[in-house]
């Protein structure tokens, strides 16, 4: 094992906002690694990394740089190993990870670590032509109403009424089922990332344990990092961009929604996983880290894996679409008018978990590739073909929710993310890992040693800090945001703050 | 097998007579007699006229007759070719000197003038008189449009814009939107590539929006197909008791 | 073809949400429900928390609601004397019968009483005891409550303005629910003053009564109504007489020995002790014996010492299997051992063979999973179509309060049925959270999660996933680390 000295000479820093891991910093790298960050993002990095050298450290948890680095030794890897500012530790492929793969390259792979288990988990924001002191007066009620309409949870019998029938639709439509059914308008599909459907999905390969679990929570929105969120316009840096997206005035009342595949992609991954384990030791496929499970892309497991992810890519577009209905249900009973009248237009819906065949240029030449985005948001330039007609101009929307009770931001792709990232960035806030001092909780000794006695292995966390405690280890949203902007992987576009939050 | 003289006839039935229907075969009849043979007075044509009649063949028979046909109704086809070649006869016999210059070369000109020939006494004009040149010249320097070497690329120009913005339902769109009218500050938008001339460059950003113009029209068209379609199909469902998520 | 008749009994959870959830699926069936309370329940205000954990509020409303609904559901105001399964015919209280094609008992269980027609002891379990309850408390100094579940613990904490002795018969308390570990969490909190600043906002409605309805009730013989359900008590006004916030002393490992009257214990010439364990010389209108010998004089005794399925009219002349406890068996159809009956809720027994994750108690959130399922089953059969098992019981997932507390149970949450084949893995922060994960063969199989921790749907995750955990066990609560983004 190295030491922490050791390790530093493999990174560099490559710009003033972007740092090089190079090959040798771990084993088999087939590429470099890089990764953003400003200084104080970058200290959090490095006390990871020296973390992990002093002490045996974090078990299953790898630090990010480690974990990037471990990606670009994948079969097949092009390019680069991308980590973004928000970067944090994450099962298999770290959070905020980018890897792309030659879909021509036989040897190539496709891995559900590098998609994450909340396959397709997303945000979309919805405008409204309301002013702050419209809903002011009314907020709690508003909120209360929300809570009323948007299930933080809904069994199969619930608001939205689903059958095993309908579901099957709707893992293979996506947002077109969403519009069929009428839970959706025609300008939201046009306003959402791969137009709210990934056309390779089939249903027959998602298990039926997965689709017994995604059933009676579809149209939910589930508890944890999940919320819908009452915001308002704080500050608008792209005038013309922003008019783009019918952000008009500052204080304009916007809706968040922050949401994914729920039990659905959680199955589908954890069967992939399981699937890809013994196909990895068929086509000795090797990776550093047991996490890293993979499959090439050609082969059946790899296919299966990426029908299947579509198909719960789809599940959360309906997911999301049938929480846009429920929130316009509940504002235009709140203001006593029409969703349309309000004009509560979709401006935009990201995805952060997902992987997906693109065009790239890899030394000048164009490519097919396999771009896993994890944790992370697709963020197209101005004028690519595969951004909407009304984006063209500004590039593509990339909404970026702060964790609850911060600030969200929009922010626009560029050109540079596109050489740099593969049209990528951020996703959000993040935590780095962490040694808390230990402060070994002395209580509870009397029942701890019962169990013991009984011969039960326990193992005992510090007592949990309050933020304000231990703000050192949080990478927050505002630093990771205008470390992007900065490294002009997006630009900055408006500043949103929450007036309201609704989460399981 | 009756296309050639039919056409001849410059019989507008011609693709889709079929002998063995007698509605049309009595229609073809009434038409070479309206048309080519004129040998009735109009007024006695009547009982022709009367195609559902059972009284029609009857009529037919006594028409025949009078026309000295060869042959009676007994078998339709040798008929039919014979009442088509004395209708030719007649019409070539109208017109003798036209169909004498007749050449192949002739008729394959005519042929062209034909497809360009239409009710239409727009078509009919010639585009390329000296008066129709000086009136595109005009209109275009009213409409403000600049000038272009070939005058028919310069009327399309002139539909457009006219289209856009002269039509009744531009004229009442232009008014609605008037204040979400925008300008795109041509010099702040990016291109995406370097064209290396200011001109040429300029000029891609305009064809660029142009593009960007069309495709949200093609989007709009999209949005309004799904609308239809949404029409048919939508059905949202929820629980009717507002505010009580679940049961 | 004539109409299917369906019939649920009871009026509870389990029976209205059985009775509305054939309504939405049955076809060309009649459906009748019949409650022993004019006062019927409805689940209002569902909140799913993670797929499995739903918390929900119980609305009583006068029966029409349920016939406003759904129109096809037909309320009875009645009760059953006796089932004729053979016949398929119920005779009802008021001498009529009812015929049925497919029946589903959801009568629910009555509480144990320790001691029957007392005017001093009230078993609190349904809402008529409420009722009671609240009116007997407006002059109490001090009452002992028996029993150590969820109802009792509730009560424990809502009670204000008199004194509490809190007997258990187990070690810690709130035993039924959460572990030792945990009631010493909460320990803390027995006698702290109840926060009563008003609520922000709720995703719950709070359950209340109607006080038309109560009228309407007043007349009727004390019937078995419906049981409590969740945050019962949070809105109704539980106050004694004393003007103070909590004073709670609890008695563990005991049980009641006998009840006493004023007389009894002059004549058998025992003393009463006070909490501080000096001699009482209060004037008590009732006194309790504890099984440790200890006697408490006090205004009421609450009786919370759990139920017992509510059968008995229903046995005579047929063939239902009862199980150990006292519940109907059902299977995994939720019939029991009579065909075209079934029963859902506190009456039944589970006996089908349960997910690793899974166990039943006799709670709220399962009566309501129950009565839903057991109705999907009944149109399933008529229709006859295959059903399996809902995946609400692939994992025990269950949401209370406790001392204002949000408490998420999940899988095997006491390591059930694990013997010491287990592993522990534990975070606790004084006046915060407690955090317990219980790991069988380093796959996650229940926890413990109390205060707002944010960890249930990855912790719901991990458990239905039954992923791998060994690399991460050892870290795997340390606040440092992001779990839920981890495994996002």
């Amino acid at each position: 094992m190295r030491t922490y000295q050791e390790e530093l000479k493999f990174i560099e820093k490559s710009s003033p906002n972007c740092w090089h891991i190079k090959k040798g910093f771990v084993d088999n790298m087939k590429v470099d690694g890089y990764f953003y960050a400003n200084p104080s993002l970058e200290k959090l990095m490095f006390d990871e990394l020296k973390q992990s050298c002093n002490s045996k450290g974090f078990g299953g948890f790898l630090p990010g740089m480690k974990q990037i680095a471990n990606v670009a030794a994948l079969p097949g890897i092009v390019g680069r190993s991308v980590g973004l500012p928000d970067v944090h530790s994450g099962y298999g492929f770290a959070i905020g990870n980018i890897a792309a793969f030659d879909v021509s390259d036989p040897k190539a792979v496709v891995s559900p670590g590098g998609v994450g288990f909340d396959i397709n988990c997303g945000v979309r924001l919805l405008r409204t032509n309301l002013h702050l002191k419209d809903v002011s007066s009314v907020k709690e009620q508003l909120a209360q109403c929300l809570f009323d309409h948007i299930p933080v949870g809904v069994g199969s019998k619930g608001i939205i009424p689903m059958t095993a029938q309908n579901l099957e639709e709707a893992l293979e439509m996506g947002m077109d089922w969403s519009l069929r059914e009428g839970y959706a308008w025609a300008e939201d599909k046009e306003h959402c990332e791969e137009y709210g459907r990934m056309l390779q999905a089939d249903p027959s390969k998602v298990s039926s344990r997965a689709k017994k679990r995604g059933l009676p929570q579809l149209g939910t929105l589930g508890a944890g990092n999940h919320y819908a969120e009452i915001q308002v316009v704080e500050e608008i840096y792209d005038q013309y961009a922003a008019k783009k997206m019918g952000i008009e005035f500052k204080d304009q009342v916007c809706v968040m929604i922050h949401s994914g595949s729920r039990g659905m992609g959680h199955q589908v991954a954890t069967d992939a996983l399981v699937a890809m384990e013994k196909a990895m030791k068929r086509d000795q496929i090797d990776v550093n880290d047991r996490q890293l499970a993979c499959a090439h892309i050609q082969s059946e497991e790899g296919q299966d894996y990426l029908k299947a992810m579509a198909s719960a890519a789809n599940y959360a577009w309906v997911n999301r679409s049938s929480m846009t209905f429920l929130t316009r249900q509940a504002f235009a009973k709140m203001f006593k008018t029409t969703p349309d009248d309000l004009d509560m237009h979709v401006i935009y819906d990201v995805s952060h978990n997902i992987a997906k065949v693109e065009e790239h240029f890899i030394d000048n030449k164009q490519k097919t590739l396999l771009v896993h985005r994890k944790g992370s948001t697709r963020a197209f330039p101005p004028h690519h073909p595969l951004i909407p007609v009304d984006y063209q101009l500004i590039g593509q929307p990339v909404l970026i929710g702060g964790t609850m009770g911060t600030c969200s931001y929009v922010l626009t792709g560029t050109e540079q993310g596109m050489v740099e990232t593969f049209g990528t960035t951020c996703h959000g806030a993040g935590r780095a890992l962490s040694r808390a001092k230990s402060r070994r909780n002395l209580d509870y000794t009397d029942v701890l040693s019962a169990l013991e006695q009984q011969g039960i292995s326990i193992r005992i966390a510090s007592p949990k800090l309050v933020m304000e405690e231990a703000p050192e280890s949080y990478k927050n949203v505002t630093d990771v945001v205008d470390t992007c902007h900065a490294a002009n992987i997006s630009k900055k576009c408006i500043k949103l703050r929450p007036i309201a939050v609704i989460k399981g | 097998m009756f296309k050639r003289k039919l056409l001849a006839l410059e019989c507008s039935e011609v693709d889709r007579f079929d002998i063995n229907d007698e509605g049309r075969f009595r229609a073809l009849v009434l038409w070479l007699e309206d048309q080519k043979i004129r040998h009735l007075k109009i007024e006695d044509r009547e009982p022709l006229r009367n195609l559902a009649s059972n009284e029609w063949n009857k009529a037919f028979q006594s028409y025949l007759t009078e026309i000295n046909s060869p042959h009676d109704g007994s078998d339709r086809k040798a008929l039919l070719d014979w009442l088509l070649g004395y209708a030719i006869r007649l019409e070539y016999g109208d017109q003798v000197d036209k169909y004498k210059s007749a050449t192949p070369e002739s008729f394959k000109e005519r042929k062209e003038q034909q497809l360009s020939k239409s009710i239409n006494p727009l078509d009919n004009l010639d585009f390329n008189s000296p008066e129709f040149k000086a009136g595109i010249t005009s209109l275009a320097m009213m409409l403000q449009i600049p000038p272009h070497s070939n005058h028919l690329e310069m009327l399309k120009a002139i539909c457009i814009v006219i289209k856009e913005k002269f039509t009744q339902e531009a004229i009442d769109s232009a008014g609605k939107t008037k204040e979400k009218d925008e300008h795109i500050p041509l010099d702040k938008t990016e291109l995406g590539f370097e064209a290396g001339d200011y001109i040429i460059t300029e000029a891609a950003k305009i064809l660029r929006l142009l593009h960007l113009r069309d495709l949200r029209d093609l989007q709009t068209h999209i949005n309004q197909a799904i609308v239809a379609v949404q029409a048919i199909t939508a059905n949202p469902k929820t629980d009717s008791r507002l505010g009580k998520v679940g049961f | 073809m004539p109409d299917l008749k369906y019939v649920v009994v009871g009026g509870g959870i389990a029976g209205v949400t059985c009775a509305e959830t054939l309504s939405l699926f049955a076809e060309n069936a009649t459906i009748t429900l019949l409650s022993a309370s004019p006062l019927i329940k409805t689940v209002t205000n569902l909140i799913q928390i993670t797929p499995n954990i739903e918390s929900f509020d119980v609305e009583e409303q006068p029966y029409k609601h349920v016939k406003e609904g759904h129109c096809k559901v037909q309320v009875i105001h009645t009760t059953v004397n006796s089932l004729c399964a053979q016949e398929k015919r119920l005779h009802l209280s008021d001498g009529k019968t009812l015929d049925y094609d497919q029946l589903c008992i959801c009568t629910g269980g009555k509480p144990k009483l320790i001691a029957v027609d007392n005017p001093y002891v009230l078993g609190i379990r349904d809402t008529e005891s409420v009722k009671e309850f609240q009116k007997k408390l407006k002059t109490a100094q001090r009452i002992v409550i028996v029993g150590n579940g969820g109802i009792a613990t509730e009560l424990v904490y809502e009670l204000e303005g008199c004194e509490v002795i809190w007997a258990i018969k187990d070690k810690s308390i709130s035993h039924t629910f959460v572990d030792a570990g945990a009631a010493e969490f909460f320990m803390a909190h027995l006698n702290k003053a109840k926060d009563n600043s008003p609520e922000g906002l709720s995703k719950r409605l709070k359950y209340t009564t109607n006080e038309e309805c109560e009228v309407m009730m007043s007349d009727k013989k004390p019937v078995m109504g419906s049981a409590l359900g969740p945050d019962w008590a949070a809105q109704l006004d539980i106050r004694g007489a004393q003007q103070m916030s909590h004073r709670v002393h609890v008695e563990h490992e005991v049980e009641v020995e006998r009840v006493l009257s004023p007389d009894d214990l002059t004549l058998l010439g025992l003393k009463a002790c006070s909490v501080d364990q000096g001699q009482d010389f209060t004037n008590w209108p009732v006194y309790v014996q504890l099984t440790n010998s200890k006697i408490y004089g006090c205004d009421i005794i609450v009786s919370a010492t759990g139920v017992e399925p509510f059968t008995e009219v229903f046995l005579p002349g047929n063939n239902i299997d009862l199980a150990p406890d006292g519940g109907m068996k059902v299977n995994s159809k939720m019939e029991t051992s009579e065909p075209h009956v079934y029963a859902a809720g506190d009456v039944c027994t589970a006996c089908w063979d349960p997910s690793p994750y899974w166990q039943q108690m006799r709670l709220w959130s399962q009566a309501r999973q129950m009565g839903c399922y057991a109705a999907k089953c009944m149109v399933a059969a008529t229709k006859g179509e295959n059903i399996t098992l809902d995946f609400c019981f692939e994992l025990f997932a269950h949401v209370t309060t406790f001392f204002n507390f949000k408490v998420i149970l999940l899988g095997k949450f006491n390591a059930q049925n694990l013997s010491n084949d287990y592993e522990v893995l534990l975070r606790v922060t004084k006046g915060q959270e407690y955090v317990k994960a219980i790991l069988h063969n380093n796959r996650l199989v229940g926890a413990i999660l109390i205060g707002e921790t944010d960890l249930e749907e990855t912790f719901e995750n991990l458990i239905l996933n039954g992923l791998d955990l060994t690399a991460f066990k050892d870290n795997l609560l340390e606040p440092g680390i992001d779990v839920d983004d981890f495994f996002d």
